[in-house]
């Protein structure tokens, strides 16, 4: 699950890059053997990390607040992507970071549901809604009370949904 | 490369560096007031902590407590549950392994290893129960704890001068009776007072280096004293490193108070430990070292050094012993100080998005 905000759930600014990057990872066999670390495995995860998402970072030891928060950003959905989860939950995933980190976390997600895998997205970014999904489904004071399918979705009608809750 | 790796390295030293700069200055105009010279005298107190074998041993002696107390505050304090519970624990841990180690019947090993292990437990337990009392009442840990300090001394001083008192001595003193020669901790070098207890606790460094750095539970206590948000959303259960932490301070702190009676007293005696504010000056290594094993260890020490070297120079100057209270004090004040700064920085840093102010209140909580 990639978190609504990077910084409250998402990570801890004084750990290391490793350090957030391993959160939820650690505890599997191959990280930890009866409750110890395996360091070296878990370095090379950082790095794999930070490397096929291309986070900017001075390296796998510097501090999580150091780095930008597109940067952050990519860092935490590279952790959750890399779950080999069958449903991803994102969180405004693309909340606040620059153009090109958006780009690279939307073809990342697009990627985890070629891959075979659910991803339900949770946004208010209308644009990225409509340019990711599949499936829309507009909710309203709790409730879902509209559904649009790709390429069938009509901005209008969508925001009314939003807005009132009835078309 | 090289020069990046030492540098942060060396970064660690460079605050507790800096506190002690800054006190060792305010000691010296308190020591310019008393009309001596701060060189001198200075001189003096470094010859008195580490200037001979005997002086050396008995610096070492003495900051084998506080380096256990401060490991145990340490794993407690970096995993976000700031107890100052560290002198009840120990007393406890003193008491109850002398009292164990006198009325437990069968071979001295028996003997040996049911009071270490009744004491250690001893001290989990009593500092789970502020845990406890954290998680069902939240009730503040800095309140309970220091709270459990009074109960733990004066319960103690009750059951040591009306059930176990030493009546075969003439001395006037509040302590049980001593345990017996084959039960002691030998001393490391004979005729000197520094006692196998040293190497366990430098043993201890490198053991609690291990499991804070090493391994799953270290990894996931470190988180919580970081964010614990992030740690409930990393599915870490903040109730088990509470516990868990809790527990493992309150036992280290204990075996403190066993080694007390294993290798110095051979007795409990009632407020030496208070007296000799051990676990106080434990945390403040803990603070002054950043929650570091091995920072705690050479904090440690030099602290230790402050205390016997106070005392060599209120011996061979007029320079009264306070003024090794003022040099604590002041590194204290000064290490607070960039605590207090670090927590500002977080406070404003913090963003608040919409709906994060409930969060908000509950850091540092269970």
């Amino acid at each position: 699950m990639i978190p609504e905000d990077r910084y409250i759930w998402g990570s801890a600014s004084q750990a290391t890059v490793t350090e957030t990057g391993i959160m939820g990872h650690y505890i599997q066999p191959a990280f930890s053997h009866r409750g110890v670390l395996k360091s070296k495995k878990i370095q090379q995860f950082a790095q794999e990390l930070i490397d096929r998402f291309a986070v900017k970072t001075d390296g796998i030891q510097a501090k999580t607040g150091s780095l930008s928060g597109g940067n952050a950003q990519k860092l935490i959905a590279a952790r959750e992507i890399m779950h080999k989860s069958p449903l991803l939950l994102a969180c405004e995933p693309t909340r606040g970071v620059d153009v090109g980190a958006m780009e690279f976390i939307h073809e990342q997600l697009v990627k985890k549901r070629a891959a075979g895998d659910g991803v339900l997205l949770i946004s208010s970014e209308l644009s990225e809604v409509i340019k990711l999904s599949d499936r829309i489904y507009v909710m309203y004071r709790g409730r879902v009370n509209g559904e649009f399918t790709r390429g069938h979705v009509k901005e209008e009608e969508l925001g009314l949904l939003m807005a009132r809750g009835k078309a | 490369m090289m020069r990046s790796k030492l540098k942060r390295l060396g970064e660690p030293l460079k605050q507790p560096a800096i506190a002690i700069f800054f006190a060792l200055l305010v000691g010296a105009a308190a020591i310019l007031v008393t009309g001596e010279n701060p060189l001198t005298v200075y001189a003096a107190m470094a010859k008195g902590a580490f200037g001979s074998t005997y002086y050396l041993l008995t610096t070492l002696t003495r900051a084998t407590p506080i380096i256990i107390c401060g490991l145990g505050a340490a794993v407690a304090w970096s995993s976000n549950y700031m107890g100052i519970g560290g002198e009840g624990q120990m007393i406890v841990g003193g008491f109850v392994s002398a009292i164990l180690a006198l009325n437990v019947p069968g071979p001295a090993w028996f003997k040996i290893i049911c009071s270490v292990v009744g004491a250690l437990a001893a001290g989990g337990l009593y500092s789970a129960l502020s845990a406890w009392l954290l998680e069902k009442f939240k009730m503040s840990l800095a309140i309970s704890t220091l709270m459990f300090n009074y109960a733990a001394q004066y319960i103690t001083m009750h059951f040591t001068a009306n059930v176990f008192l030493d009546t075969t001595g003439d001395a006037k003193m509040t302590q049980t009776l001593m345990l017996a020669e084959e039960l002691r901790l030998p001393k490391m070098v004979e005729t000197y007072s520094l006692h196998w207890g040293f190497v366990i606790a430098v043993l201890l460094v490198a053991a609690i280096w291990f499991v804070m750095n090493r391994t799953s539970f270290g990894y996931e206590s470190k988180m919580s004293g970081y964010n614990v948000d992030f740690c409930d959303y990393g599915g870490i259960s903040s109730r088990k490193v509470m516990y868990g932490m809790l527990t493992l301070s309150g036992v280290i702190c204990a075996l403190a108070g066993v080694l007390e009676v294993y290798g110095v007293q051979y007795r409990y005696v009632h407020n030496t430990y208070v007296s000799a504010s051990y676990a106080w000056v434990g945390l403040n290594a803990a603070l002054i070292s950043d929650y570091n094993p091995v920072g705690i260890l050479l904090t440690s020490i030099l602290l230790a050094g402050i205390q016997t070297g106070g005392a060599a120079i209120s011996r061979a100057t007029s320079v009264p012993l306070e003024i090794s209270s003022i040099i604590q004090g002041c590194i204290t004040l000064f290490i607070s100080a960039k605590i207090a700064f670090k927590f500002r920085g977080r406070l404003l840093r913090r963003p608040r998005p919409y709906g994060a102010q409930a969060a908000e209140g509950e850091e540092g909580e269970a």
